[in-house]
């Protein structure tokens, strides 16, 4: 299970507000505490309204950096920002690039910099023809991607496939058409990780919280095993650890068991 | 008249049946179908909107509430469609190239179609050369645009453009909308009209249509 902290996001409004302010006290609070709190990785996202997102992201990456010793997932749509963080990027371990698809302008500017950079990825199952609607043209879309990818010498651990969620108070099955589509791609992709925007399923609904880690435990259970979430959010992450040792996927409930120790796990 | 306290509780709780059969005893008691559409369907969906608006309800219940609407005007739409003055006001929308969230955009619709609207949806991911493609095709006085990223915002502005040299500023009210809009940047980007919810955007676009 690997635990990314979401929360260093420009579009999240204070967070914006601190990046465009360049307000250092207040981000390295905010990647300081996500790391306590157990992330794996912290997400890094400049992207803000009125920015600059290439020098914004620069600047952010190299701030937490300094601050925390943990990897980053280094996040935009922006290839020209992509490719500058990366160049100030410094930690041992390659960062997770967010995100890469089949989309062929996307690309063609991304795929030469990650197989030089050997970072890994996250891959979006899309390209230029949109979302696919069936289960099938993604795994289709995956595959191609896939041997591309490990084709350069980038390891099939370093790729993570996003699952697209959609929210259930619009598509009533928004959550079973992904749980079916993780499962799918687990399937077919065993070493590879499988990640997903957890919370635009509860968009629209009240008391998202419940939904969103209800939905979260039944995509452990299919198959999900890189959580972009809140960290800071105890019950969310109480509810991982749980589900991880009901799927074995916790070798004799080591990490329920320390985390219960260190008083992580909320009732 | 009318009942439209009759129309807002069937509606407001997605009856389809009990809408349509409500649409259709109007219509035998001499009722227009100009006036079921404005007071019996119209009136009530304003009024789920404005819930939906102030945090009453929810998407679900304003899905139901648009499908009980969409039942009753299953019935009126052929005798609406006879008659010319009342033509709806066509409404094109669609969300900017390079983003891909329609949620927003569709509850939009949703709303737009409850105010009495027609809305041609061109989805999402849509270029500048469809935007300007499909007015030409479909005349609508109003076009919406609709982005959620900070990225994609700057596609409106390149879309705006477009349709501006495109020659066909002039006959169309353009509004925009999205998580991370303001008014502020509608204001900068040229759009006539910005509304902050989905149900607000009913009242914008009927604002403009006035002037």
């Amino acid at each position: 299970m690997i635990m990314i902290g979401e929360s260093i996001n420009g579009t999240i409004q204070k967070v914006g507000q601190a990046i465009l302010d360049r307000n250092e006290p207040f981000l390295r609070e905010l990647a300081k505490i996500q790391y306590e709190c157990g992330a794996h990785f912290l997400d890094v996202n400049a992207g803000v309204a009125g920015g600059n997102e290439v020098d914004d992201l620069c600047w952010l990456v190299e701030l937490v950096q300094k601050e925390v010793p943990i990897p980053l997932m280094i996040d935009s749509a922006n290839p020209e920002a992509l490719k500058a963080a990366l160049s100030v990027y410094r930690h041992s371990e390659p960062p997770i690039l967010n995100s890469i698809s089949g989309e062929k302008e996307k690309w063609d500017q991304l795929f030469p910099l990650v197989t030089e950079k050997k970072c890994k990825t996250v891959v979006l199952l899309m390209d230029d023809h949109g979302i696919p609607k069936t289960i099938e043209e993604r795994v289709a879309i995956a595959k191609r991607l896939y041997q591309n990818l490990v084709q350069a010498d980038i390891p099939p651990d370093y790729i993570f496939f996003d699952i697209l969620v959609l929210s259930v108070a619009v598509e009533p099955d928004a959550a079973l058409v992904a749980l079916e589509t993780i499962k799918t791609i687990q399937s077919n992709f065993l070493q590879s990780h499988i990640t997903c925007g957890v919370s635009n399923v509860s968009m629209g609904l009240p008391a998202r919280k419940l939904i969103n880690r209800t939905f979260l435990t039944m995509a452990i259970a299919a198959g999900l095993d890189t959580l972009l979430i809140d960290v800071r959010d105890q019950a969310l992450v109480s509810s991982t650890y749980a589900s991880r040792i009901l799927v074995n996927q916790d070798s004799y409930c080591l990490e329920y068991l320390k985390a219960y120790r260190e008083k992580k796990i909320l009732l | 008249m009318v009942n439209k306290e009759k129309f807002h509780i069937a509606l407001s709780q997605g009856k389809m049946n009990e809408v349509k059969e409500l649409t259709q005893e109007a219509l035998d008691n001499g009722e227009t179908a100009e006036m079921i559409l404005k007071d019996g369907l119209i009136h009530a969906m304003d009024q789920v909107g404005s819930k939906f608006k102030s945090g009453e309800i929810y998407i679900p219940e304003v899905l139901i509430a648009a499908r009980a609407m969409h039942a009753g005007m299953a019935i009126l739409k052929p005798i609406l469609s006879k008659s010319t003055t009342s033509s709806q006001e066509k409404v094109l929308i669609g969300t900017v190239k390079g983003d891909l969230h329609d949620i927003g955009k569709n509850l939009v619709i949703m709303m737009l179609e409850g105010g009495g609207f027609e809305v041609i949806d061109l989805g999402i991911d849509v270029p500048a050369s469809k935007f300007i493609e499909a007015i030409q095709t479909h005349q609508p006085r109003v076009v919406g645009i609709s982005a959620l990223l900070t990225t994609t915002m700057r596609e409106m502005k390149t879309t705006l453009e477009a349709i501006e040299k495109a020659g066909l500023r002039n006959q169309v009210k353009m509004i925009v909308g999205g998580t991370p809009l303001t008014e502020k940047f509608a204001g900068e980007i040229g759009a006539d009209g910005y509304a902050p919810d989905a149900a607000s955007a009913v009242d914008v676009v009927r604002s403009l249509l006035v002037q």
